[in-house]
């Protein structure tokens, strides 16, 4: 039985020069080898592990058969950010998993394989759209994230005029200012927010929703629903002393300036990195500091390597690049000297339970604690909502961190009119699971709307 | 709901009189057996079907199972090979199958495909798909399983005068219902056939039937395959193994003789079926490769075959017809000169050295290996063969013209 196909990778080497992607994408012959290995099921799994629908069995065997255009089109039509996610998914917990093909060898490259299509699109250039005149009740969506960007194609395409306000100077969210051009190259967000525009989508950037432009006010002005898909744009602090030392910063800092994006506050990367955090977004900045100059970057967290959140191939990819991992520590306080940090000292931690690793859990061993020497540190332990655009519409049931309370069905909030999806929604989000949301509040939005 | 505009191409045909929505239709074979598949595949979106071969209800079909077994080339399936016969089910099942279908589905054609053992019953069959509504009826008269052994050893399709016979019989019987004889590979001079079928009225042709083959022979028990109690028989031959064989045909009709061609053999994907068009079909018909991925595959065909038509400039399919046959040409037409030689993209080489392999022992001896192990072609020894690209597992030569 054949083997998977591997995408070739770049060498470290060729990686720390600068934020090329590190997988590339499968050649014609790859694609057709892997395309060819799969066992296009009865019932496949495969579409059924997809949160966004994708009928990954369908656009496989478009692949097999050389009908690269009917792919594509299979993938668009259920995911408007299929380039994004055959890049950024964790598919070896979701279609590969499910991939019937591991019981005779592994799973077939579906992500790998989605991304072969959208990059053969971007390269030979895409159809031309058909869709309905926009002549349905008016809908604002806030936030052009994915979640927001993907209700908004959705909406487009079922017969709504959509407008987007986004309070940055981008569309994109998270895709632009949270994941690396080395996972995910800025011309693949851009051109799949422009499949979004070029839709008829009125993106407006720079236009935030606060107390001056409220939810309610759209509603007032006319949109038939509002959309809230603001994602979570301020990070959790530890709360320890010495965390204003300067040289103290936040993953997403790292990953704005990595991204090439103004940041809030002037921001610099040192020779000696401690990051804090065992999700992927903290393997992220340690990856993209590797990059800014970094000499030494270390990845503490509460958790082993295998315990940690972060996905697999996040990992991996960590301990390619010489990232060092220092597991079941907590940091007890940042050390400084004339206002700049100097390193941070870590408590020895245990779990209270075996086998469930959340900060709840982790206890302190009577151990003494240890030093690491730091010139820059990185908080990576997570994001949480804005407090400003809450104060624009406290009314909504929300959760004790802020995040919303939504019909898991509808997505809708506790106000009329007001659907939610994406990251302010409570609970983990993948790109993939905010594409999902974005899709069933379209069609929830679309109901309420021709009721 | 098509997120992207599909192209504005017209996929209908005309072949024997009838308007097809698209070049595509099931073959006479196990996916058309009953009423339940064929209707499965027309909500698909397939154009048309041709009913299994069917027959009196008097007439003893017996088939041993199993009959069916694959033939792998190192690993991959290419081929199928059956040795079962015509429909076990008989003219009734089948009138009744054609009512269901016309009713439910009247822009699909529906035929019927028979098989009679003397004057009377071909005829007999010919009145009853009339009178079912059948839109068009296929002969036949050249299934290698039904007949290898029988009197001649020869099929109907094989022999011209027997042709002509059973073909007249039927086109009287059939009171203008188009009659679409279904031809063999396996004759020395296929347009002595077609020559004797079109003199006897038929309306169009289906070209071929499956090839008379042995899928293999098994090594423990010297029996071939598949084995019934220790013994097996010739077989027809099907799948992807066919194409080549199936272009000559088309190639030869679409040269030599005035009736519209259904291609039949070996057509899985839309580039198949666009290739058999520009040999000259009209109309391609799949029976294998919905065995293998199920009637599910007419969205592929379709989708595929109208991007590439709009590729192509061209607005209907019917465009496509016979599009290469000016460039198929006999071998002495062709200018015998040395065009190209090969190139090794460096980039992309493995240092394998099979294209050394190949042209030292296959060849003209053209490669030799530099100190640093890459193959490089002498231009003066390369003929342009055309062996090194295609025995290159990376891919990686290929042919420039020669600067003379």
């Amino acid at each position: 039985m054949s083997v998977g196909m591997t995408a070739t990778r770049l060498t470290v080497a060729e990686r720390l020069k600068g934020f090329d992607e590190v997988e590339q994408a499968f050649n014609p012959t790859q694609a057709t080898l892997e395309a060819n290995r799969c066992l296009l099921c009865d019932n496949a799994p495969c579409s059924q592990g997809c949160p966004a629908g994708i009928d990954v069995r369908g656009f496989i065997r478009k692949i097999r058969f050389g009908e690269y255009r009917g792919g594509v089109r299979l993938l668009r039509e259920e995911n408007i950010f299929a380039g994004t996610c055959g890049r950024v998914c964790p598919t070896e917990a979701l279609c590969e998993q499910a991939c019937r093909s591991q019981a005779l060898t592994d799973p077939i490259r579906i992500g790998a394989l989605q991304r072969f299509l959208t990059d053969w699109e971007m390269a030979v250039g895409r159809r031309p759209f058909d869709l309905p005149p926009a002549t349905l009740k008016p809908v604002a969506v806030i936030g052009a994230g994915p979640a927001g960007l993907s209700a908004a194609a959705l909406l487009r395409q079922l017969g709504h005029p959509v407008t987007v306000f986004e309070k940055e100077g981008y569309a994109g969210g998270a895709l632009v200012n949270s994941i690396p051009a080395f996972k995910l190259p800025r011309a693949v967000v851009y051109y799949e927010v422009g499949l979004v525009r070029d839709m008829g989508v009125d993106i407006r950037l720079n236009t935030p929703v606060d107390e001056q432009r409220t939810p309610q006010q759209l509603l007032e002005q006319g949109f038939g629903a509002v959309l809230l898909a603001v994602g979570l744009q301020e990070s959790y602090s530890l709360g320890i002393p010495g965390e204003e030392l300067e040289g103290v910063i936040t993953a997403l800092e790292v990953l704005r300036l990595a991204n090439g994006l103004t940041p809030q506050r002037p921001v610099r990367i040192g020779r000696d990195v401690v990051v804090i955090g065992g999700g992927s977004a903290s393997i992220n900045a340690a990856c993209a500091a590797l990059r800014l100059g970094a000499e030494t970057v270390t990845v503490t967290a509460l958790g082993t390597p295998a315990e940690m959140d972060a996905f697999e191939k996040d990992k991996q990819q960590g301990l390619e690049e010489g990232i060092q991992f220092l597991s079941r520590v907590r940091p007890f306080r940042f050390l400084g000297e004339g206002g700049r940090v100097t390193g941070v000292e870590l408590r020895r931690v245990t779990w209270r339970e075996p086998g469930r690793f959340t900060p709840d859990n982790a206890v302190d061993l009577p151990a003494p604690s240890l030093v690491l020497l730091a010139d820059t540190v990185v908080i990576a332990i997570g994001q949480r909502p804005d407090e400003g655009f809450r104060r624009c519409i406290p009314e909504l049931q929300a959760a004790a961190n802020g995040c919303l309370l939504v019909d898991p069905e509808t997505k809708a909030t506790s106000l009329e009119g007001i659907f939610a999806a994406g990251d302010i929604l409570v609970g983990r989000h993948t790109v993939v699971q905010s594409v999902a949301e974005g899709k069933a509040a379209a069609r929830a939005i679309h109901e309420y709307l021709s009721a | 709901m098509s997120l992207y505009k599909l192209p504005a191409v017209d996929l209908s045909v005309e072949y024997a009189g009838l308007r097809f929505d698209s070049p595509f239709i099931l073959a006479s074979a196990p996916p058309t057996d009953t009423y339940e598949m064929v209707r499965d595949a027309f909500r698909a979106g397939w154009a048309g079907a041709v009913l299994k071969t069917t027959s009196m209800e008097d007439y003893v079909v017996d088939i041993a199972y199993p009959c069916i077994a694959g033939v792998r080339h190192q690993g991959s399936l290419f081929g199928l090979g059956n040795i079962d016969n015509i429909s076990e089910f008989h003219m009734d099942k089948m009138e009744q199958a054609v009512r269901l279908l016309k009713e439910e589905f009247p822009e699909k054609i529906v035929a019927t495909s028979i098989w009679g053992t003397d004057k009377a019953s071909w005829q007999m069959l010919t009145r009853r798909s009339i009178a079912a509504g059948a839109d068009y009826l296929e002969v036949s008269m050249s299934c290698p399983t039904d007949s290898p052994f029988e009197g001649t050893h020869l099929m109907i399709g094989q022999v011209p005068d027997e042709a002509y016979k059973i073909v007249r019989w039927i086109v009287e019987a059939a009171d203008g219902l188009p009659v679409v004889p279904k031809l063999t590979s396996q004759v020395t001079d296929i347009l002595s056939i077609t020559r004797a079928v079109k003199e006897a009225g038929a309306a169009a042709l289906t070209a071929c039937d499956s090839v008379h083959g042995i899928i293999g022979i098994d090594l423990e028990t010297f029996a071939p395959l598949p084995i019934i109690e220790g013994k097996g028989t010739f077989a027809g031959m099907v799948g992807p193994i066919l194409k080549p064989f199936e272009l000559r045909v088309l190639a030869t009709l679409g040269m030599g003789q005035g009736l519209k061609v259904a291609a039949s053999g070996g057509a899985t994907t839309w580039q198949d079926a666009a290739e058999y068009m520009a040999a000259g079909a009209t109309l391609v018909q799949f029976c294998t490769a919905v065995m293998l991925y199920g009637v599910g595959i007419i969205d592929d065909l379709k989708e595929g075959l109208a991007y590439f038509l709009e590729s192509k400039g061209m607005r209907s399919a019917q465009e496509l017809v016979g599009r290469a046959l000016p460039n198929i040409v006999p071998q002495p037409d062709l200018n015998p000169i040395k065009h190209a030689v090969a190139f090794v993209d460096r980039e992309r080489c493995t240092r394998c050295g099979r294209c050394v392999i190949s042209c030292q022992d296959g060849g003209h001896r053209a490669y030799i290996i530099t100190a640093d192990g890459y193959p490089e072609v002498d231009k003066d020894k390369c003929y342009g063969c055309g062996l090194c690209p295609d025995v290159c597992p990376a891919q990686c030569i290929s042919l420039l013209p020669r600067q003379v």
